[in-house]
This record gives C-alpha cells, structure tokens and sequence, in this order.
C-alpha cells in the first residue's frame, strides 16, 4: 500500500511583532510647502522578517498618496532584527484632514522555508486639531 | 594641642559634603505589541481536510497582544481564507475558522470574547484594559466534494493587526 505523506505545515511563525510609535501622532506643516509631516518610530523584534510596508488610509482603510524618508517612490522600511528607525511620512497638506491611520504591515519573503506565517500590521491614528 | 587642632580642622572639612539631585525621568508611552506565542500546526484527519482542531492532530496558532495603556488599541485577527503556498489544486477549497480569547492577564478581559465583532473571516476585538491577551486562531480547509489533499507542502497566513482608536 503506498502512502502519501503531507508535510504538516507551520501556520504562525515564532517571532514577536514590531513597534510602531506613537499611538496617535499629529500631522503638521513640513518645511516644504504643500506638504504636511509626522515622525514616526518604528522597531523591529522579528527575527525572520526585515521589511515593512508602510500605509496611510482614511477612516475607512481608503489608500491616501503619501511618501516616506527622502522622498522615495518605494513605501518600504528596511529594518533588521532588533534595530530601531525613525520614519518620517509625508503627505500633501490637502490630504492631511483625511489621513485618520498611519500603518505597518510586515511583507514575508516568499523563499523562506519556514517563514513566520503570521503578517502582523500595527496602526497609529492622527489627531486632527 | 596640635593633635586636637588637626583633628577639628579635619572635621570641618568632613562635614562640608555635597549632595545633587539625580532625576530618573521615564515617560510611559502607548503601545501595541503582537506576539506569536505558539505555532499553528494542520492535522490531516482524513484524506480532503487540513484542520487546527487538537482532536484531529492539529495545533491551533495562539496570537499574543500586549497593550501598555487601557482602551487604546482595538485588536483584529483574520484566520486564513487561501494557502498561500500549496500544490497546485484544481477544486474548490472550503474555509472555515474562529478566534477567542484563549487566556488573559487581568480577569476583566473575560468580557472580550462576548463583545467581540465578527464579519467575513476577521474579529475584532476591542482592547478596553491593559496587559496582555491570548488569542486562540483555529483554521480548517475541504477540498473540493471528498477529494483528496496532493502531497506536498501547505502555508497559510493569519493576519494580526492592532489599530489605534
């Protein structure tokens, strides 16, 4: 009798998640102008995953245009186990009423064999004065 | 005479010490940590089902959500609604899942499970006290009508989120 064996596969890896800070953060006029800005904190203490996609939504989870750092087109944080990093996220000052969560979300690398199988996403919201 | 002048010259000195008030400063910051505290394992029970459920050889995934301050975060977990990763599979896939509050850190916490939210495959729960929260993450999947499962490696994904209010 021939068997056939299925490999029984993780679900949930076995890191912790990352942190991002403040809770509620105030969006406010950057030194450019048109432009609005928050600094965020971000830590990574997930030891199998090292890339971060960062989000800005409405209250309703509705994508709003937004950058990052220096201006890249890539909305990705890099970060390694156990390192911190300060993000600043920029958005157009005619967006800025509507922008309600600041988000991260970790992106699993397909290759990993044994990839944490839990995509953990933190939302800070905006005080809107 | 000389040996009680040094010796009360030596005392003045002594007793003119100086002290400084050295502040500790710390400032407690709101938070939300997720945690997975065990790994999800799919039993095969029979032939065209993969499931968590511990009495058909399955572990399901326990999420841990620490949050510094009370009612400050709400927590939402999705159990799995597609693989991921999988063999290639030309029949219909069948999902089903839960999540409840496995253990808590303050016993006030026991009212999570009968406040919960509940649509499509997440729940949301609504983090009214701080500590740390145990969720239980169950997940099980049917292949087409009695058809069975090809051999061959199967992942899964939970999504975790902890949104501010």
């Amino acid at each position: 009798m021939r068997y056939f064996a299925l490999l029984l596969i993780l679900i949930c890896g076995s890191a912790t998640a990352h942190q991002w800070t403040p809770s509620h953060v105030e969006l406010r006029p950057s030194y450019v102008s048109g432009i609005h800005t928050a600094t965020m904190k971000f830590y990574n203490s997930r030891d199998d995953v090292e890339y971060y996609q960062v989000q800005v939504f409405d209250g309703r989870f509705n994508p709003i245009k937004f950058a990052i750092q220096g201006g890249s087109n890539s909305d990705v944080i890099h970060a390694r186990h156990r390192q911190y990093k300060t993000v600043d996220v920029y958005v157009p000052s005619y967006e800025a009423t509507r922008v309600v969560y600041i988000c991260t979300r970790s992106m699993i690398l397909k290759k990993f064999e044994t990839a944490s199988l839990v995509s953990s996403r933190i939302c800070s919201k905006v005080i809107n004065e | 005479m000389k040996k009680t002048m040094v010796v009360a010259i030596a005392a003045v000195f002594c007793s003119s010490a100086f002290a400084e008030d050295v502040p500790i400063i710390g400032n407690v910051e709101s938070k939300c940590v997720i945690t997975t505290d065990t790994q999800g394992v799919y039993g095969n029970p029979t032939p065209d089902e993969l499931t968590t459920k511990l009495a058909d050889g399955g572990v399901p995934a326990i999420v841990r959500y620490d949050v510094i301050t009370a009612d400050a975060y709400k927590a939402r977990i999705s159990w799995p609604d597609d693989f991921v990763s999988s063999p290639a599979l030309n029949d219909t896939l069948a999902w089903e899942g839960d999540v409840t509050v496995d253990q808590v850190s303050d016993t006030q916490m026991s009212s999570y499970d009968t406040d919960k939210i509940e649509f499509n495959n997440t729940t949301e729960y609504d983090l009214e006290f701080a500590g740390s929260t145990w969720f239980k993450v169950g997940s099980t999947v049917n292949y087409g009508y009695d058809k069975s499962f090809p051999g061959g490696s199967y992942r899964s994904i939970i999504e975790a989120e902890c949104i501010a209010k």
